[in-house]
């Protein structure tokens, strides 16, 4: 791979031309979660300014890949419960999941499927902070949605080279531009002010060993890529299911006996999501 | 299970899932076979889609079982040496064509 | 964990690695057989193994670890293996060889202390955290303690319950209490990581008893706040009727048929300033005496004290 090829994708990836810009809301609300004397309240204030921003965000919080058991029906309720950091995230995360419905769907339900996933394995797993890992879940394939945007060619010419070859797309990004979706993700996600819980899990979640200090959220991102790809929802930008990085694997130390189990509440959480949109224009969700 | 339309729902047919008013009571338990009177009600409370046992309703377009199993073999087929994969793919496949089978 | 096992050659652990060792309050014993390694483990277990690969000829090291992984009451002994970096360029099949931590060879003695250390650590916060919260549980919630009576600043270690719960767990059944103690686990956590992070933390007693402590200056306004946000969202674990009456009928311990408030929280707060204590069982203990107080109060409500010495 000529250097100089790299680095020049490399800066137009950086650059994120053409991705939509956060709404500003969101830089606003960072400041204020990092100054200590914010109060729930103040933040709260700042959000239910912008309605519709309110309604994708509770909608986003009820979903079935946060799994609340009650439903949190106001958003101070969800800043008491969630905390300012994780509401921030899922503020920045839910502009970046509504970029990639306009733009893949099929990448979308497969970002989707991921995070329902996450949630389930990470209530399963007991760990203390299951919303942020579902949302890593959700935005993790965002770097193929940049390549698709900023470098359109080479974006066809990557799925091209991938039904050719027979090889996976990240095989196929590393071929044309010497870099691939996990690490222009984790570029993304660090630009915008995303903590480490998720750019960590969003950089190495084909790589889930190289993760320094979100081992556990690593590894789950990881395995629900693989799972969710295993059941064919959605579609990543090829057929195959990826390897599965031993390490990983043992730190997640799940038992054959789990698998069942597993299958069935993500069947049935699949089923919750469908019909889920965050445009709140379409037509509600069935009865039940 | 599937999940149809109130409309395609015919006598027979088991559900799979309880179906729940908006206020969230149970209308109807999970297990409960559908009948003519009772999809009738069901309709008249506005409940639109449900969700029964098996796969009673074709969908046009959609896979056979026998095509959907060679897809995910195909899948697979690059991980084929990773044990605990191969043992999630045939738990895949089981549940698959566990779901189905018309009971 | 203060007795640890060498199973390995004289130079495993060299003479200054032992000095600071000893030093540090650490006893060791050491073996240089596997069948002396083994009765020692079987006799006498020890708080943590340190082997080294290639230990008693061919394949002692992995008899020996696994002797030790096998038995249930052992196999929270830690394992450290000693390596030399050429051993890893074969890769290790860790199923084989199921340890704790490696070592590569030559090591310093400041090394080997700062694993042990670690592995200490590792161990009280992988069996202590509480299953339902995944907060911190009594032995922390003691060591928190008592470092703030270490210290020369004034803290409040505070003592949460949720009132009426017994009563909100026959009605509402276990699964919704659960939920409960999860929400206010979150309302503490986020109350103090925002208003108070500095020094504070947060620990899960267990059942619906919580304790969180943060510097003596802001114990008022994150008890008014905890209360507040409480407030906020205690009304999705209730029913809509029970809301509306303000009470519910339930049978109290006695069985006897009472009047039970909706749930509520009940905050006592020792203040810790001044060196007044120097045991966490004294805390505990005037915290026992305020709480008794603050639960006769109806609803929320939060009790500090500050005696003076």
């Amino acid at each position: 791979m000529d250097e100089q090829k790299r680095a020049e994708f490399k800066k137009v990836l950086r650059e994120i031309k053409n991705l939509p810009t956060l709404p500003g809301i969101v830089a606003k609300l960072g400041k204020m979660a990092e100054n200590p004397d914010t109060t729930t309240e103040q933040m709260g204030r700042v959000i239910s300014k912008d309605h519709i921003l309110a309604s994708k965000l509770l909608k986003l919080v009820n979903s079935a890949f946060y799994g609340f058991p009650q439903r949190i029906s106001s958003l101070n309720s969800a800043i008491i419960l969630l905390g300012f950091n994780v509401i921030k995230s899922l503020i920045i995360s839910a502009s970046i999941f509504e970029v990639m419905e306009s733009q893949d769907v099929e990448l979308w339900e497969h970002s989707l499927g991921c995070a329902v996933v996450c949630n389930v394995l990470a209530r399963h797993l007991g760990v203390k902070d299951p919303e942020e890992i579902s949302t890593a879940g959700l935005i993790h394939d965002i770097g193929k949605v940049a390549i698709k945007m900023e470098l359109p060619r080479e974006y066809e010419m990557i799925t091209a080279l991938s039904l050719e070859k027979k090889i996976s797309r990240l095989e196929a990004e590393q071929e044309i531009l010497g870099l691939d979706h996990a690490e222009v993700g984790s570029w993304l996600a660090k630009s915008w002010n995303l903590p480490n819980k998720l750019v960590e899990p969003i950089a190495c979640h084909h790589e889930p060993q190289l993760a320094k200090e979100e081992q556990q959220a690593s590894a789950i991102v990881h395995f629900a890529n693989i799972l969710i790809r295993g059941l064919g929802y959605g579609h990543a930008g090829d057929i195959w299911v990826p390897p599965l990085n031993n390490k990983a694997w043992k730190l997640l130390a799940l038992a054959p006996a789990d698998i069942d189990p597993l299958l069935q509440e993500i069947e049935e959480k699949l089923w919750d999501v469908k019909g889920f949109s965050l445009d709140i224009q379409t037509a509600p969700e069935g009865a039940a | 299970m599937q999940r149809i339309l109130l409309a395609q729902a015919e006598p027979g047919m088991i559900l799979a899932k309880e179906i729940l008013n908006p206020e969230g009571m149970v209308l109807c338990g999970a297990g409960t076979a559908l009948s003519e009177p009772l999809i009738a009600r069901l309709s008249g409370l506005d409940v639109v889609d449900v969700t029964v046992e098996g796969h009673p309703v074709n969908i046009e377009g959609e896979k056979t079982l026998q095509e959907e199993l060679q897809e995910i073999d195909l899948r697979f087929q690059r991980v084929e040496d990773i044990v605990p994969l191969m043992y999630l793919k045939k738990r895949i496949k089981a549940k698959l064509a566990a779901s189905r089978s018309t009971v | 964990m203060s007795r640890i096992l060498i199973a390995g050659s004289d130079s495993l652990i060299l003479p200054e690695c032992r000095l600071l060792l000893d030093a540090k309050g650490y006893a060791m014993k050491h073996c240089a057989t596997l069948h002396d390694a083994l009765s020692q483990v079987l006799e006498d277990p020890p708080d943590l193994l340190v082997t080294e690969k290639g230990f008693s000829g061919k394949n002692g090291d992995i008899e020996l670890i696994r002797a030790v992984k096998a038995c249930l009451q052992k196999a929270n002994i830690p394992i450290f293996l000693v390596v030399d970096e050429s051993q890893l360029q074969v890769e290790l099949d860790w199923d084989k060889y199921p340890v704790d931590d490696i070592i590569t060879r030559p090591f310093t003695p400041e090394i080997l202390l700062t694993r042990i250390r670690l592995a200490e650590s590792r161990m009280i916060r992988a069996f202590d955290n509480n299953p339902l919260s995944r907060l911190p549980g009594n032995t922390s919630i003691i060591r928190a303690i008592q470092r703030v009576l270490g210290e020369p600043d004034g803290y409040a270690v505070c003592y949460v319950d949720i009132d009426n719960f017994k009563p909100y767990n026959d009605r509402y059944g276990f699964t919704r209490g659960d939920e409960v103690i999860l929400m206010v686990a979150r309302v503490m956590v986020n109350v103090v990581d925002e208003l108070a992070r500095k020094g504070s933390f947060v620990g899960h007693i267990g059942g619906d008893d919580f304790v969180f402590i943060v510097r003596e200056e802001m114990v008022e306004q994150v008890c008014k706040k905890i209360l507040a946000n409480f407030d906020l969202v205690r009304n999705m674990f209730l029913s809509a009727e029970d809301i509306a009456v303000g009470e519910f009928v339930g049978r109290d311990r006695q069985d006897r048929e009472t009047r039970f408030g909706l749930l509520s929280l009940s905050i006592a707060a020792v203040t810790t300033g001044g060196g007044r204590y120097t045991h966490y069982g004294e805390v505990s203990s005037v915290a026992s005496q305020l709480k008794h107080c603050v639960k006769k109060l109806e609803g929320s409500n939060y009790l500090i004290d500050r005696r003076e010495t």
